[in-house]
């Protein structure tokens, strides 16, 4: 029984312990952790947003469940980050509608399909091909790549959606 | 020189990862490209080193019944405080390794060196014991990354976590002649098994030698 | 619908073996005998759904609201260090034959990445409670199938020529790379 007592004792201590020094980095750590999150954010918005530098982040209803977060960029429009499932992985990426219903940018921040084919979502070549495009117009897929394009354009879609609730 | 050969010998036949087998998972999993390597490498030798110093420090006062238990919260204290740690100063790193980091806990090197060496020997000896297979197992991340990346992509390059600015980048095979199923899946296995396999034609022939020297 | 998907994807699509390269140790340790494949792979089915669960409540239940997230990884391997060893203490006692087959490699469940992976990833991926039951034994099945296909393989791997350096493990592993060539070819499924 004595035995039973100093080996629980003895764990609760060193669990107590590391609980304490977690705490401390947790402490240290989660302010710094916040501010990244923010100016990742922040850098993808005002590649998206040029003019402006007013973001604050919006609550909004989504029916399609692809919508993450919704920014609005004070007078210029609305970027939203998304998050649908490309080939074998997610594909996240921030569109920007501005007030007229273009797509004035879209930064493709992760995708995991195959390099060369599904990875061309986030070349320049497909982003072109999108920006300055009517949130309503007919977007072209690229070949060999047919899931994963036509991923980023459902979350386009469910983006455009929510910001046609926000109105 | 003699000495670095030798170095050289015991890390390729006493090797963690290609010759016993030991943290292979995230080892198959990383290796995608040198910066991802060196990222987990040096998160390994970090908690590696220090795990096995407060295990050597504490083992004389750790009851026998429950030292596996208390090993792993140490561990996992440790690996916690450097994903922390790297969330908040490289999160270039914590984008490109994800759960790979936390996942640190379960790598056979870190609990097996617990067991067999830092719970044994001193805190200088633990240490030393430390760094040194974890050099082992980065070295081996990074031939592996190597060796994925170059086929793969064509290209070799190192970006500076913390800034994320690039330090270098060679192109070494023109895009159309590249490999990419070896970042995927398949390339993995098949490039740690061609890896394994020449470390243990290595072995055979040293073992060889011996023979015909007897 | 989405369920159904989730846990095909689970099983074959993101194979935790073959994609995500989890769980390497008992797949080159344990998979030489059929039998002992799979005991070990029911072994990890139990043990995975139930510290599923088990964590899920901690984390959402205790950690949450006292604002201990950061606990997640202790506490996470350590309910799963019990489990196993409540899974041991049972086949010993009920099963001691599958005791001895399983050896050593029955605590090692606890280093299993497979088992801290699928409790760690229900959390992040912020999956529901239907979502989370049917992934923790999605996953787990998936290793199982894996390693009882690889026995079967591993079998007949004996008996054959192979050169001299690829015996053993690196021989092992172009099967599970051809392996994952076929799992990999579902892609698009769904």
């Amino acid at each position: 029984m004595k035995k039973i007592i100093h080996l629980t004792v003895f764990l609760a201590l060193v669990s107590a312990l590391a609980g304490g020094i977690l705490g401390y980095v947790n402490a240290l750590t989660s302010p710094i952790i916040e501010e990244q999150k923010i100016a990742a954010v922040k850098a993808s918005l005002q590649a998206i947003f040029t003019g402006t530098n007013d973001f604050k982040e919006i609550s909004f209803e989504d029916a399609s469940g692809d919508v993450i977060n919704a920014y609005e960029a004070v007078g210029a429009g609305y970027a939203f980050n998304v998050e649908v499932q490309g080939y074998k992985d997610v594909i996240r990426f921030i569109v920007g509608i501005d007030n007229s219903g273009k797509i004035v940018g879209l930064e493709v921040n992760y995708v995991n399909d195959t390099p060369g084919l599904g990875s061309k979502v986030a070349e320049p070549e497909f982003i072109n091909s999108i920006v300055g495009k009517q949130v309503d117009a007919s977007l072209d897929v690229i070949s060999g790549a047919t899931i994963s394009s036509n991923a980023v354009m459902k979350g386009i879609d469910s983006a455009a959606a929510v910001l046609g609730t926000l109105k | 020189m003699k000495s670095v050969l030798n170095y050289g010998m015991s890390l390729l036949k006493e090797n963690p990862v290609f010759g016993l087998y030991l943290g292979i998972c995230s080892t198959l999993a990383i290796t995608i490209n040198l910066n991802n390597a060196l990222g987990m490498g040096l998160s390994v030798i970090i908690i590696l080193t220090i795990s096995n110093v407060v295990i050597s420090a504490i083992r004389k006062i750790t009851p026998d019944e429950i030292r596996i238990p208390v090993y792993i919260v140490v561990i996992a204290t440790l690996v916690k405080a450097i994903e922390l740690l790297i969330r908040a100063y490289a999160p270039a790193i914590d984008q490109a390794l994800g759960i790979f980091i936390p996942l640190i806990v379960v790598n056979c090197i870190i609990l097996g060196r617990a067991e067999a060496f830092a719970s044994k020997n001193g805190v200088v000896a633990s240490a030393l014991d430390g760094l040194n297979m974890g050099v082992a197992y980065t070295l081996s991340l990074v031939a592996m990354s190597l060796v994925r990346q170059i086929l793969a992509t064509g290209i070799v390059d190192l970006s500076n976590p913390f800034t994320n600015t690039e330090i270098f980048s060679i192109t070494l095979i023109p895009s159309q002649y590249t490999i990419p199923i070896f970042s995927g899946a398949i390339g993995a296995f098949l490039t740690f098994a061609l890896l394994a396999a020449g470390i243990s034609a290595i072995k055979n022939a040293e073992e060889k030698k011996l023979k015909g020297a007897k | 619908m989405e369920l159904f998907s989730l846990f095909f994807g689970a099983v074959v699509i993101n194979n935790v073996v073959l994609t995500k390269f989890l769980g390497m140790c008992p797949l080159l340790g344990v998979s030489r005998k059929t039998s002992s494949a799979i005991g070990m792979g029911a072994a990890v089915v139990f043990v995975i759904f139930g510290s599923s669960v088990f964590t899920y409540a901690l984390y959402y239940q205790v950690l949450v609201p006292l604002n201990l997230q950061y606990m997640d990884l202790i506490t996470f391997i350590l309910v799963i260090a019990a489990f196993v060893q409540f899974v041991e203490l049972i086949l010993k006692k009920y099963s001691p034959v599958l005791y001895k087959a399983l050896g050593i490699y029955l605590p090692l469940i606890t280093t299993n990445c497979v088992v801290l992976y699928v409790t760690l990833f229900n959390i992040t991926e912020g999956f529901t409670f239907v979502e989370m039951i049917v992934y923790s034994l999605a996953a787990p099945i998936g290793f199982m199938l894996v390693l009882y296909i690889f026995s079967t393989i591993r079998e007949r791997l004996d008996l054959a020529d192979v050169p001299a350096a690829f015996k053993g493990n690196p021989i092992a592993l172009i099967v599970a790379a051809l392996m994952a060539a076929v799992f990999t070819s579902f892609v698009g499924l769904i």
